[in-house]
């Protein structure tokens, strides 16, 4: 005799979904369209894809549209979801990123033209990087951005929670336009640099 | 190694490209090791700044139901089988097998679009005379409100597709090409289409050896490794 809770409709008595299981495993399960695997992965990352959403629209009601179709879009996409790429936390709130960005500039969805992963294109050292980025919590991260200079943190932010254009951060920051494009690369290849252990031992002392 | 559209690469990886600019460093990337893999490792670093949002917010209670229900409206049409039963394949399809013999003329074809795309009828028309021009094998696909024909040339390796008047898809949905011997269907492309127009596009498989073509709609933007979504045009092809 099941629990009663099998008797509902939701519940696959064959696979099991419970706290405890790794992202990979429950996106794998998302890909099997097990309902339950989503409930389980919306409520792990909810408050994580609203607030990013809330930062970079500034509208409430945007915000919920932006994660609900990121969500919709995780169910459809998780077949095509790569472990060796990137983890299940942040290709989630990649997709939610890039969806404010397409509801700021009032674009369609751009479909993906190039499958950088689907090459299997790694970084160098990206197997020692994924597991500092598996590791980092929030407040290593504003750390590591307050350590860079004012200038590239600017520009970075700009860019990424304000939803600007490299042209629009140009004027914004009187300057021309090659110099937002240096600052946001130095800026990025510092900030790696500055979450790396190491670093991160010394800037967080 | 800065210069243009080089130096794309990181505003390109924060969002921070126009749709013109992005286009243009989508198509660079085709072409260029060096800033793939920059991308690539800018892109690792990109990934981890939501993770400096400051104010962290719980989103309003209904949405989680909201999400729940609009994941559980994908799952109805249709239940996405992992492979699709024989039932799906059967449905439908028995007029097209039973009429496997059915030639197709050019006439036939200008009728149906004449009826039903006016507008894309001429672009259709010419594509396929020419197609029968050069001998090649032409197999109309039958739906409503909508056309089609798989044309395979002599000599050529893949197949053709010309479809017309199939509506625009919402958001994260695709047609996708399916040919079928027996009774095990294979793909053979995806596309999109802005309502009624004209598509011509290659199959990504030549149509030699297959008795069957249908267009599905499917999850975009890589369709499925089987049929799972409703037909939208079914036809035999010619042996």
């Amino acid at each position: 005799m099941l629990p009663s809770a099998y008797n509902s409709a939701r519940y696959v008595p064959s696979l099991v979904v419970n706290e405890q299981m790794e992202d990979g495993a429950v996106l794998a399960a998302i890909a099997r369209k097990d309902p339950a695997a989503m409930e389980t992965f919306f409520d792990r990352y909810r408050v994580l894809c609203y607030s990013l959403a809330l930062r970079v629209l500034a509208d409430p009601q945007d915000a919920e549209d932006v994660v609900q179709e990121a969500f919709v879009n995780v169910w459809r996409s998780a077949p095509t979801y790569r472990p060796d790429a990137s983890s299940p936390r942040s290709w989630l709130l990649s997709i939610v990123h890039h969806r404010c960005i397409d509801k700021l500039r009032n674009r369609r969805a751009r479909p993906k033209v190039v499958d950088l992963d689907g090459g299997m294109h790694m970084s160098d050292g990206h197997d020692v990087w994924r597991e500092v980025a598996d590791s980092l919590t929030a407040e290593e991260v504003r750390t590591a951005l307050g350590h860079l200079p004012e200038e590239q943190r600017e520009a970075i932010e700009l860019a990424y929670f304000g939803g600007l254009t490299q042209t629009q951060i140009a004027t914004r920051m009187a300057v021309p336009l090659g110099t937002v494009k240096g600052r946001m690369r130095l800026g990025l290849h510092r900030l790696r640099e500055l979450l790396q252990p190491v670093e991160r031992q010394t800037i967080l002392e | 190694m800065n210069a243009y559209p080089h130096d794309l690469a990181a505003p390109y990886v924060l969002d921070a490209l126009d749709e013109d600019e992005a286009a243009l460093f989508d198509q660079h990337l085709t072409e260029c090791e060096v800033c793939r893999q920059e991308v690539v490792a800018l892109r690792e670093v990109v990934e981890v700044l939501p993770l400096a949002v400051d104010t962290l917010q719980e989103p309003p209670a209904d949405l989680r139901q909201r999400v729940l229900e609009a994941v559980a409206e994908e799952q109805h049409p249709p239940a996405t089988p992992v492979r699709p039963s024989a039932a799906f394949w059967n449905r439908g399809w028995q007029p097209y097998v039973a009429a496997a013999a059915v030639v197709l003329l050019a006439v036939g074809i200008w009728s149906v679009m004449l009826q039903t795309h006016p507008s894309g009828a001429s672009a259709y028309d010419r594509a396929v005379v020419q197609a029968l021009a050069t001998g090649a094998r032409v197999s109309t696909l039958d739906g409503q409100g909508a056309s089609g024909a798989v044309v395979q040339p002599r000599g050529e390796k893949n197949a053709y597709l010309l479809v017309g008047g199939l509506p625009a898809l919402p958001d994260g949905r695709v047609y996708q090409a399916w040919f079928m011997r027996g009774t095990q269907p294979v793909s053979a492309g995806v596309f999109t289409s802005s309502s009624g127009q004209v598509v011509t596009l290659t199959a990504s498989r030549p149509a030699l050896g297959y008795n069957l073509a249908a267009i599905t709609v499917e999850p975009g933007p890589y369709g499925s490794r089987q049929p799972t979504g409703r037909k939208v045009l079914v036809g035999s092809l010619h042996a």
